[in-house]
């Protein structure tokens, strides 16, 4: 299992400098330069990290399979979860590493100017399990595709379905439970208290359906790629 | 000649299946769109309006048309079947340069063309005199991926960076105005100013074509991989976005903030007389969900501003904020109410007082006609120790009393037809001002103008169709008329809208500086105050920008200093240039 760490950390650890240098750039230059308010600048920011799990995701097992270096791995002695564990470890800091290094420049450049420091890594926490839970979606919807390309546009199709969906089922507003199983119901924020979801009944409720998700991506790891076109 | 035609084929050949595509978009659903407010407003003209698709999406289609002209035949072993051919390298490239970018001419500007025919209102002319340099130079520069990448989809990747630069970065950087697609639209730029746009655009294409034709002559190749198209596309948005910063960045100092009672906000700044108020409100969640709303006086020092306490809650007396008020006791405000069922109704004078509420009204012998479409309604104006009511008679009320006005004067008056209001764009404009000797012709267009706030005595702005501003200098002044022309307008940029700018919502026109608010629907969308020079050789020039939290409006100071309002109270120093 270590070693299957390592060569992911080998070919990966690129992907979560270059994350950490765009988001936390991002997050440097508006709040610097303070040309919105700094809480739409960190949505703004956080938006951008939505994007984390596209990039990860698809570069774990679809590039693999498009390069042709899926098969020996599967052929070594080692059980297919624990592959795709150790890739979901690695995508799992890709998601999060980056948006670390944006709260930390956040929190040093704007804490306390207009939100508080505590309110500005609440803020930047459920973003990042909102990441986390769009990793493990994206991951266990594109782990059959033959290459990145497909697997990030599918990526970018379950962004946008979230997105979409996450709206439409909060207006009008439904139990918060429902609202929940949306990998995006971290940050999402109701006027109304009786429809805003406790942080610690999502993480419930998106531990339940990441796990089901990680399990059914584990079946499909070893199954082979749909037809490369 | 044979051969050209036969290489000119062939490209037209490979390319046609993108124009038959942009057709099918550009054209295809605008007829939708236009079918469908066919059936939904039944009487409405068929208009195609292809502009949005056009304008949007012409610089996508021309990367995707120049990848692909120059990335086909780079592909595997055709290269070498084509440089084994009898044609030069300059010649095959550029009728392949030369067949792509026809497509795309095309493909933009037949939509556009038939948007001209049947939409009335179209500005498609402008469109097409500048948007085709701008596609030739995206255009240009895809091709020069394609040719040293050689990899179409990371040729495409790259394309679409250089797009982004050449669209927003004149937009964002002052030195590279002279190349922004959206000044080279309005109709106050010089013809040297176009001359220069489309200059710089052409240069960028021709330099474009002149790299490509060399680096293949010489097959010049660039490795690209993922780090490379990754690395890319995310320096080209740092770059924008670095540059959005230098654009839109916050350049006025914070001099004091104050925090407000848990959940308010700023509804409304006013100054009567020397007496600032400030309005607050805060929305009460529960049975009879409503908004609660609070009056205090803001006392202004040298030192900063300070805030009294509350002076009425829950009260409709703020209302008195937006009328006008008595010089002599600037908390009584007066306003003009309908009276009666009938549709000429009787019109009264209502007296408030800010702090105590109503006082009794004046019956005034003036009727308004609801029903006559050219009847405008009646105008109140305060100056000195006189009031002034406009509609079919002219009023003089003599307000020396404030809490009892009483008429001196009552002369019947054609109202009907009178040009007042908001001149709407239009580059020359002249208001028709009424008869009354006493008032100078100054205050007579204060008058019958919509907002006050905006007119300085020699310059007039105004906002039209909420993401534009236009500019009017006095230009003659007679004891019945007063004639306008536009000198300027500004136009928010996209970045401004990305980034929050909604439409221009509260404007105050002080010290030759206008303080412009975006946002409305207090703070959905990230409001922020720009500040635009009014006076001197390039007016409408933005020279201050300020973002805070829930920042929707601004009242700028005598002094120089202004005070916004959004989720906490600030006090902001003058824009860089206008410090002392």
């Amino acid at each position: 299992m270590p070693n299957l760490i390592w060569k992911e950390w080998r070919e990966q650890r690129w992907k979560l400098g270059f994350g950490c240098v765009v988001l936390a750039a991002t997050a440097y230059i508006g709040l610097h330069a303070r040309m919105i308010a700094d809480e739409a600048m960190l949505k703004w920011v956080c938006a951008l990290g939505f994007l984390l799990p596209v990039l990860s995701a698809t570069g774990l097992v679809p590039a693999e399979r498009a390069e042709g270096t899926l098969e020996s791995l599967l052929a070594l002695p080692v059980t297919p979860w624990r592959i795709l564990l150790s890739k979901t470890l690695m995508g799992l800091l890709l998601c999060a590493g980056p948006m670390a290094a944006a709260a930390a420049v956040s929190v040093m450049l704007a804490g306390g100017r207009e939100m508080t420091s505590d309110d500005m890594i609440v803020f930047y926490v459920r973003a990042t399990l909102a990441t986390l839970a769009l990793f493990i979606w994206t991951t266990a919807l594109t782990i059959h595709l033959p290459n990145e390309t497909r697997a990030g546009l599918l990526g970018l199709g379950v962004l946008m379905f979230w997105v979409m969906a996450t709206a439409a089922l909060a207006f009008p507003p439904i139990p918060w439970p429902a609202l929940a199983i949306s990998p995006l119901s971290f940050v999402f924020k109701s006027d109304q208290p009786q429809y805003q979801p406790p942080l610690i009944g999502m993480a419930m409720i998106q531990a339940v359906v990441t796990a089901a998700l990680w399990i059914w991506a584990s079946t499909r790891l070893a199954t082979g790629a749909e037809e490369k076109s | 000649m044979r051969q050209l035609t036969a290489l000119a084929w062939k490209e037209w050949h490979e390319t046609r299946a993108f124009l038959w595509i942009a057709l099918g978009v550009f054209v295809g659903l605008p007829i939708c769109g236009g079918l469908e407010a066919l059936y939904q407003v039944p009487g409405r003209r068929f208009e195609i309006i292809a502009f949005p698709w056009v304008t949007m999406l012409g610089s996508v289609l021309a990367v995707f048309v120049a990848v692909g002209a120059s990335c086909r035949d780079f592909n595997g072993r055709l290269e070498d079947f084509w440089r084994s051919r009898p044609v030069g390298v300059a010649r095959w490239l550029l009728m392949k340069y030369v067949v792509g970018l026809a497509v795309v001419q095309v493909a933009c500007l037949i939509p556009m063309i038939l948007e001209m025919l049947t939409f009335r209102d179209s500005d498609s002319r402008s469109i097409m005199a500048w948007f085709p340099f701008m596609w030739t130079a995206v255009y240009g520069l895809s091709f020069l991926a394609g040719c040293m990448v050689r990899r179409t989809a990371h040729a495409a990747m790259l394309g679409l960076g250089a797009m982004l630069l050449v669209n927003f970065l004149p937009m964002i950087l002052p030195p590279l105005e002279w190349m922004n697609i959206a000044t080279a639209q309005l109709k106050t730029v010089s013809p040297a100013e176009h001359r220069h746009f489309a200059a710089g655009m052409l240069g960028l294409a021709m330099a474009a074509l002149a790299v490509s034709i060399l680096g293949v002559r010489c097959n010049w190749r660039i490795d690209s991989g993922r780090r490379m198209m990754y690395g890319s596309v995310s320096a080209a948005f740092l770059i924008l976005f670095a540059s959005a910063g230098y654009q839109l960045g916050t350049n006025m100092p914070i001099l004091q903030q104050i925090d407000l009672p848990a959940g308010q906000r700023v509804a409304n700044i006013r100054f009567l007389g020397a007496t600032g108020y400030l309005e607050t409100e805060a929305w009460l969640p529960g049975p009879g969900n409503h908004y609660n709303s609070w009056l205090r006086t803001i006392d202004v020092t040298p030192a900063g501003i300070e805030l009294g306490s509350p002076i009425t809650k829950h009260d409709d007396r703020w209302i008195s904020l937006y009328r006008p008020s008595a010089p002599l006791q600037p908390q009584i405000a007066y306003g003009l109410f309908e009276e009666g069922d009938n549709d000429e109704r009787a019109v009264v004078l209502t007296v408030h007082d800010l702090i105590s509420g109503n006082l009794p009204s004046v019956p005034l012998p003036l009727t308004f006609d609801n029903n006559n479409p050219r009847a405008v309604y009646p105008a109140l104006y305060e100056w000195k120790d006189r009031l002034y009511v406009m509609g079919t008679h002219l009023i003089t009320l003599d307000i020396s009393r404030p809490t009892v006005p009483r008429i001196i004067s009552d002369t019947p008056w054609d109202s009907v037809n009178r040009k007042w209001g908001p001149a709407n764009g239009e580059d020359k404009y002249s208001l028709s001002l009424p008869p009354i000797p006493d008032l100078p012709p100054q205050e007579r267009i204060k008058a019958v103008l919509f907002d006050l706030d905006l007119f300085d005595g020699e310059v007039l702005c105004e906002e039209t169709g909420g993401d534009a501003l236009d500019e009017y200098r006095l230009t003659n002044l007679t004891e019945s008329t007063a004639e306008f022309e536009k000198v300027a307008e500004y136009k928010e940029t996209m970045l401004q809208m990305i980034f929050g700018g909604y439409r221009y919502w509260d404007m105050k026109l002080m010290n030759g500086l206008l303080y412009a608010s975006t946002g409305g629907g207090y703070g959905m969308f990230n409001p922020s105050v720009s500040v635009f020079a009014t006076r001197g050789p390039q007016p409408l020039r933005e020279v201050g920008h300020f973002a805070a939290p829930g920042a929707w409006m601004a009242y700028p100071l005598p002094d120089g200093r202004a005070i916004v309002g959004g989720d906490k109270l600030y006090l902001i120093g003058p824009p860089p240039q206008h410090g002392d």
